[in-house]
């Protein structure tokens, strides 16, 4: 087990004066993933813009995968730690590469941090390279190594290491505010979700439930949903909602071809109150441009005029493969197949409205504010919370 | 509240429930112990074994104390595929199509069973009451054919959803059903206790489960003396009353497909012109998922089934529903409402009230 590992910010060097915000940021998100991973003690230090971990016990496996998970964070390196002395060194690189009969080519990548350091870059990996070369069966290749040996050499330390794992980089989480996220059990809502928190956007996470119309599974379903997109926040919460009534209603009064239209309108209307209770700045949907009826350009122009609050949708001019090949990568893909009843189905018109008659449209709208339909929405939500283990922390009727 | 799933579990009557914490509490001895409070509760087994039996009409005949229906049919099924092949119908429980193996033959309601019977076949699985539609199977007239073509292939009949509701002798062709299938939580008896009833010459069932040797070697298990003495005053008290039960579940019935029938005019019943039991009632709402109804129903505090319990989790297609002649584009629209011992005017009244209220509520759903 690797008792450092050092971990790379990303996008840090596109940042100006603001770099310390988006470093303490990250800073704070590895402490408290450590925190509720780590059970002995553990430091952590600001090494030249990276974070430098060390645990006495060592870093596990999985420790390190919850670490990628973390928006803003280049990459960790699992790195052996030793004093200024080159032979020492070599001697740790080449105790560890003999045995790993499982790779074949490597290439040497020397940094002098320390400048007062006497030997210079170039000089390191001819050294380090050399050694290799005579002392294992591995060869040199520049251009496609299995693996890369990085030698850094730190103001008060000589870093060595082998294994490099990739972030999800992008920007720290909380630091591009806060946003109302619109989950639905398909593949689009959670891979929106996904790239805005690689963004930096805190989220909330909504869910409409159309109980009676549907069963408790769906619920079920998008509570490990959200227990999957959580890895990427730093403890979040989902909004159970319950949205029968308003549901029902619409449907009893408006045309039926614009059903859909209006319960799109509603919810975000219960979004955006959501986010002004959670002091939220937006709403986060999954949309894809002209993928159903709902989202071709009229219904969402009609319904973002309508909305008080910026409406964030990531994926507009993403493909459906696309998005199915990226909800794969991050892991939502197995939950998102689980099948489940759905509500939307249920109620669809035989022929959904693809460009709304504004003037209807908003007469409904002036008709049937639904403020207290709304209001009872958000206060009868049921809430879940999820920490960084991503457990599910409370799930009682909260009535705010 | 209003419950109409007692064909899933119905609640236990107040004898069997007396009976079961009176011994709870005193019988905790192992009956299977030498000492005297050991051998006397395995008497008080013995008796209730009888008891069985006795009302049952099947006195030549042994008893087999299993955890569920489920086991027993597994027990039955599991020993006689490792001898050949097992005749079954599709539309039976999930613990007799599920527990088939691959040379296993499933039948449908509409196949004639003779044409499937060959020399490679040592089991058939018979079900007298059909617990999605409420058929009745004749069963008599199955076994004989299957006996007509080789007396040694055995038959099992899952008697679940029938003991106690339907009016039907055994001992009257006792030749012709090798195993008999009860279960306790289906006729006021507690749950997590079954029987299984086998001829006393059986040799062919071998215990699935090794150990003390307890019910004769087939079912290693300290036997639980409580829900054994419960099952046994559930089944004896149904037994005895179903004359009258059936007398008084029939005119409930009525008056559910009745005010069912009218509802809407996209409601049928698919079984109504068959011979049915009085407590399963099958339902076809064209036009809305029976799930939805049964959300709207469970609001009002109408508890129903949309599928058999065991397999509601299944979406879409549904195996029992097309052996039992259902087309699949309605396979969501099957609702079960089933009626038990406990079933009060008062249930009846509450159902049909909740019911057209659901109705009118969710009918804006149905797409014209």
């Amino acid at each position: 087990m690797f008792t450092t590992i050092i971990i790379n910010v990303d996008e840090l060097w596109l940042k100006g004066k603001n770099r310390k915000t988006y470093s303490d940021a990250l800073r704070k998100h590895v402490r408290d993933i450590l925190s509720s991973y780590l059970e002995t003690k553990w430091t952590i230090r600001n090494d030249q813009q990276r974070f430098v971990c060390d645990c006495a016990e060592g870093f596990n496996d999985a420790v390190i995968a919850r670490l990628c998970d973390i928006p803003g964070l280049h990459s960790v390196l699992k790195v052996r730690k030793c004093e200024k002395d080159l032979d020492k060194a070599v001697n740790l690189v080449l105790a560890d590469l003999k045995l790993r009969t499982d790779i074949s080519t490597f290439k040497v990548q020397s940094k002098r941090v320390d400048k007062s350091f006497p030997t210079q870059s170039r000089e390191l990996n001819l050294h380090f390279g050399g050694a290799i070369l005579k002392n294992t069966h591995l060869k040199v290749d520049v251009h496609n190594p299995d693996i890369i040996v990085e030698v850094k050499i730190l103001n008060e330390h000589i870093y060595l290491s082998w294994e490099k794992h990739y972030g999800i980089g992008g920007l720290p989480v909380n630091t591009s505010g806060h946003v109302v996220t619109l989950i639905s059990g398909g593949f689009d809502s959670p891979v929106a979700s996904y790239l805005m928190s690689r963004r930096g956007c805190k989220q909330t996470f909504a869910f409409f439930y159309a109980y009676p119309y549907v069963g408790e599974e769906v619920k079920e379903k998008i509570v490990k949903m959200c227990q999957i997109l959580a890895k990427f926040q730093n403890g979040a919460k989902l909004y159970v909602l319950p949205f029968g009534n308003i549901q029902n209603f619409i449907s009893t009064e408006c045309y039926e071809e614009y059903r859909t239209l209006f319960f799109r309108k509603y919810m975000m209307d219960v979004s955006s109150k959501l986010a002004d209770k959670i002091k939220g700045e937006a709403i986060l949907m999954g949309d894809s441009l002209a993928q159903v009826s709902s989202q071709t350009l009229h219904n969402m122009a009609a319904l973002d005029k309508s909305c008080d609050k910026l409406v964030l949708r990531p994926l507009l001019g993403n493909n459906k493969l696309d998005i199915i090949a990226l909800s794969k990568k991050i892991g939502t893909h197995d939950t998102s197949i689980i099948p489940h009843d759905d509500a939307c189905a249920l109620f669809a018109p035989k022929h959904p409205i693809t460009k709304p008659k504004m003037e209807y449209f908003n007469k409904f709208m002036e008709k049937f504010p639904c403020t207290e339909l709304i209001e009872e929405c958000i206060e009868n939500a049921e809430v879940f919370s999820f920490n960084n283990r991503l457990m599910v922390k409370d799930n009682k009727f909260t009535k705010n | 509240m209003f419950y109409f799933d007692h064909a899933a579990s119905t609640p236990i009557n107040r004898e069997a429930y007396d009976i079961l914490c009176k011994s709870l509490e005193l019988d905790f001895a192992n009956p299977a112990s030498k000492h005297k409070l050991g051998t006397d509760l395995s008497k008080k087994i013995q008796r209730a074994r009888e008891d069985i039996l006795f009302a049952l009409n099947l006195t030549d005949s042994n008893i087999l104390f299993t955890s569920s229906a489920t086991e027993s049919n597994n027990h039955v099924i599991k020993n006689y595929s490792k001898l050949g092949r097992v005749l079954y119908y599709k539309m039976d429980h999930p613990s007799v199509t599920n527990s088939v193996d691959d040379k296993g033959v499933g039948l449908k309601l509409k196949d004639n069973l003779a044409d499937f019977l060959d020399d490679s076949i040592c089991l058939v699985v018979l079900t007298l009451v059909n617990p999605q539609s409420g058929l009745v199977i004749d069963i008599e007239s199955l076994a004989k054919q299957v006996k007509d073509f080789n007396p040694k292939i055995r038959v099992l009949v899952d008697a679940a959803q029938a003991i106690g509701k339907i009016d039907f002798d055994f001992s009257k062709n006792s030749q012709l059903f090798d195993y008999i299938n009860i279960a306790g939580h289906k006729i006021g008896g507690p749950r997590g206790i079954a029987c299984l009833v086998y001829k006393k010459n059986d040799k062919t069932l071998a215990p699935l489960l090794e150990g003390g040797g307890h019910e004769d070697g087939l079912r290693s298990s300290t036997p639980s003396t409580a829900l054994i003495l419960s099952l046994s005053c559930a089944l004896v008290l149904a037994v005895k009353n179903i004359k009258q039960q059936t007398a008084k579940v029939s005119l409930q019935r009525l008056k559910l497909e009745e005010c069912l029938l009218n509802a809407h005019p996209n409601i049928s019943l698919p079984f109504k012109e068959q011979s049915t039991s009085p407590y399963i009632i099958a339902v076809l709402f064209k036009g809305i998922p029976s799930d939805v109804i049964l959300r709207h129903l469970e609001m009002k505090k109408v508890f129903v089934s949309s599928t058999t319990a065991c397999s509601s989790k299944i979406k879409g297609y549904n195996p029992m529903l097309d052996a039992l002649g259902i087309e699949e584009m309605y396979h969501k629209n099957i609702l079960r409402v089933s009626l038990g011992f406990s079933t009060t005017e008062e249930d009846i009244v509450g159902f049909i009230h909740a019911f057209n209220q659901v109705i009118n509520e969710i009918k804006f759903l149905i797409k014209k």
